[in-house]
This record gives structure tokens, C-alpha cells and sequence, in this order.
């Protein structure tokens, strides 16, 4: 194996790591396997594992001990792909129970309108708290970029903006394509406006990770003071209040409904789905199993967070 | 909030890769291919690329060891223990003799052990 053979194999790692340790490291490879011909799977399972790693460390996701601001960065950010999947979650979810109210017996009727109404509002805060982080972190980027650091984030905005352009279109050609039909072909009724509505959420949903990664990607690049950064925490605190809350909110609507209205829940929701006779159909499985995974995502970043907030800016305490 | 962050001295238990290697470089300065031949030689460990240099790291962030200067091959750059990292070497080994003391006096086999281990 060539010497930019056992390079290659560093690849894994952040660009900072390389440049310190990855020659040493493809030495150190280099003396361990002069006789064999490859490097074995495992050992390049096991390195692109440490490589990940680093890079988690790096950008403050995992580990305790970089400085406070890099915890706090890290922190946030993993709040910030929490909420990436509760959005899906919220979409799926409004999705799924558009009309329920009109569906639905009055009995335990406020429990389930109370519920419904907290998770509208948990998103619609949640968005504000999402935007205004953006607010606070664009003079940033505005540096960033007049200083020449456009290169490096060019990609992931640009695939972003792309998918985003897509996604709006595609939505556009929906809404009026909506418009022309009757209730019961945009329900089922209509198969190949089914297979549309699929293919504009799953481009919604690849517009909205890619926006997450550039967002990601310029966050991790820009300069941002101690005080900014705990002002972003702040705001993660709270975004994970409002998924908390939105969490709760969907458990007490689903309840509710599942005692209340179990045919709207077995029949009405995910229709023309397999495994709809149940009170707990797959779509409204897979909203809540994305609520409760972006919310794990959420508190581990609220951790890190809470543990940096009171810490000092540079130094590791 | 408690901290997470592990103590100054904490190196973690006595087959965890930060003692293996501040224990060979205790020995004299030693470049990675070095370390790993040695601590397999007197520890039986097999540490791999990524786990002995992301030992290596966090031992370096924390002052335990220090690069030497590089001599003609840059590209193996030996490593030597620090004064701090001789004092937390040196706690990590007191708690170390601490439990095979507790441990051979509950076997009844203290006075036995010796540093080479228990005698036949």
C-alpha cells in the first residue's frame, strides 16, 4: 500500500486532526502493516469510527473537554437537528390529522382541541426561536463571507437553496393541481396525485435536511462571541421547552382521540396505508417516533449546553 | 449542574489506553509504532491507529506528555511524559497498588504478591 494510500485512510478525520496527527497516524499504519498488502476491514471500520469521532469532538458534540464555547456551539446545534426532525414530525402530523376535529365526538372533545392547539403553537414558537437565532448569527455569516469564507459553505447553501427552490415549485404545482380535483381524489381517490403529494413531501423533507447541513456548516465556520454563543444557548433551552411541550401535547391528542374517537384514528388517519385498523396508525407512529427522537437529540444538546452556560468563554475550567 | 469533566489526575482504569501509554513512555520517549510494541510487550494490549492517537491527544491537551523535537523523519515523532503527567501517572498507579493490596488481602494472599505478580 502506498503512503497516500494510508493518507487516504485518514479521510475520516476533521481537517485540524489531519494536519496534526494524520502523517504520524499513516506512518504509525505504514510500520503496522509493511508486510500485509491492505489494511484490514476491521482497522478501517475501527478508524473511520475514531474518525467520526474526533470529528464529533471537534465540533463540540461529544465529549467534555473542549472550551465552554465550543460545548456550547456543539450544544446548540444538536438542539437545532432536533428540531429538523420535528419538523418532519409536525409536517406528517398535521398532515395526518387535518380535519379531525370535524371527525371526531364532542365527548373529551377540549383535551384533544387543547392538545392540538399547544403543538400548533409549541411549532409556530419553535420557528420564531429558529429564526431569530438566524437573526442573531447573520452579521456573522456577512463577515464570514466578505472575508472570503464563501468557498468553504458554497456547497451545502447552494445544494440547500437548490432543494429548497425544488421543493416550492413542486408545492406550487400541488396546490394547484389540489385545486382542480375533488375530496375524495385528493384522499386516496386519485392514485397518481397520491404518489405526487409523496414525492413533493420526501423533496420538502431532503430541502429541509440540506438546510439543516448548511445551516450546520456555517455555524460550526463563523465567529461568534461568548455572549452570542450563550444568547444561542438560551434560545436551544428554550426550543427544547417548546418540543417538550409539543411531545406532551401529541401524547394527550392521540390519547384523547384514542378513547374518544378510536375509528378516526383506525380509519381516517393514513388512509389507503397498510396497517391503518389500529389506534395507533403508522403515520402517526412515525410523527411520534420522530417527535421523540429529535427530542432525545434536543436534551443531549441541552445538556452540554447547561453544563457550558456558567463556565468562562475560551478556557477549559 | 455537576461537571462532567473528569478530574486533572483522573487517567481512567489501569488497561485504559492513557495509562498503557504514559506507563511506556514513563521509560523514555517513544513515536507511535514504538508505543504500541511496547505496551502490547508489557501490557498484552493491542491499541489500535485511532485509539492510541486519540490517547495521544487528549494526553497532549492535557500536559500529561509533550512531543519531542522532530529529528530526520518528521512523519514519526516520538512523545515523552511531562512532570504533570508523571504526577498523574503516579496517582493512577497508588490506586491501582491500593485495590491489588485490598484484593490480595482478601484472597489471603498478601505478602505474596510481588510486583512481578503472585508467586507459584
Amino acid at each position: 500500500m502506498t503512503v497516500e494510500g494510508y493518507e487516504h485512510l485518514m479521510r475520516w478525520y476533521p481537517t485540524q486532526w489531519r494536519e496534526r496527527y494524520g502523517d504520524e497516524m499513516a506512518a504509525l499504519l505504514e510500520d503496522t502493516y509493511a508486510t500485509a498488502s491492505e489494511v484490514p476491514l476491521r482497522q478501517r471500520v475501527r478508524l473511520a469510527w475514531s474518525g467520526l469521532g474526533e470529528r464529533a469532538r471537534s465540533a463540540g458534540l461529544a465529549g467534555w473537554s473542549q472550551s465552554p464555547d465550543v460545548r456550547l456551539r456543539g450544544g446548540s446545534l444538536l438542539v437545532l437537528s432536533g428540531w429538523a426532525f420535528f419538523v418532519v414530525a409536525g409536517a406528517i402530523f398535521a398532515k395526518s390529522a387535518d380535519h379531525w376535529s370535524t371527525q371526531s365526538p364532542p365527548s373529551g372533545h377540549w383535551v384533544a382541541t387543547g392538545g392540538f392547539n399547544v403543538v400548533g403553537a409549541a411549532a409556530g414558537a419553535g420557528s420564531l426561536i429558529v429564526l431569530l437565532a438566524a437573526v442573531v448569527v447573520l452579521p456573522s455569516f456577512v463577515r464570514y463571507v466578505s472575508s472570503g469564507g464563501w468557498r468553504e459553505v458554497s456547497r451545502p447553501i447552494v445544494v440547500a437553496l437548490t432543494a429548497v427552490l425544488a421543493s416550492a415549485v413542486l408545492f406550487v404545482v400541488l396546490v394547484a393541481w389540489a385545486h382542480s380535483l375533488n375530496g375524495h381524489q385528493r384522499n386516496g381517490g386519485l392514485p397518481i396525485y397520491g404518489w405526487f403529494f409523496v414525492l413533493v413531501s420526501l423533496v420538502f423533507f431532503a430541502a429541509l435536511a440540506c438546510g439543516t447541513v448548511a445551516a450546520v456548516a456555517v455555524a460550526c465556520r463563523v465567529e461568534l462571541s461568548h455572549r452570542m454563543l450563550q444568547a444561542l444557548g438560551i434560545m436551544a433551552i428554550a426550543l427544547v421547552g417548546v418540543m417538550a411541550l409539543a411531545v406532551v401535547s401529541l401524547v394527550a391528542w392521540w390519547a384523547s382521540e384514542a378513547l374518544h374517537a378510536p375509528g378516526f384514528l383506525a380509519q381516517v388517519i393514513g388512509n389507503g396505508m397498510p396497517f391503518q385498523s389500529s389506534v395507533a396508525p403508522p403515520t402517526l407512529l412515525a410523527s411520534g417516533i420522530l417527535m421523540v427522537f429529535g427530542l432525545a437529540l434536543g436534551v443531549s444538546g441541552l445538556v452540554r449546553v447547561v453544563g457550558s452556560l456558567g463556565a468562562g468563554g475560551g478556557a477549559v475550567a | 449542574m455537576p461537571r462532567r469533566t473528569a478530574p486533572k489526575g483522573d487517567l481512567g482504569r489501569s488497561n485504559e489506553p492513557p495509562v498503557l501509554i504514559l506507563t511506556s513512555l514513563a521509560a523514555g520517549p517513544k513515536h507511535g509504532y514504538a508505543l504500541t510494541k511496547d505496551i502490547e510487550e508489557f501490557a498484552g494490549v493491542n491499541l489500535g491507529p485511532g485509539t492510541l492517537y486519540g490517547a495521544i491527544a487528549r494526553l497532549e491537551e492535557r500536559g500529561f506528555i509533550a512531543p519531542e523535537p522532530v529529528g530526520s523523519d518528521a512523519r514519526r515523532r516520538p512523545y515523552r511524559i511531562t512532570g504533570e503527567g508523571r504526577v498523574a501517572l503516579e496517582a493512577a498507579v497508588r490506586e491501582m497498588r491500593t485495590l491489588a493490596d485490598v484484593g490480595a488481602s482478601r484472597l489471603g494472599i498478601a505478602g505474596r504478591v510481588s510486583a512481578g505478580g503472585v508467586p507459584a
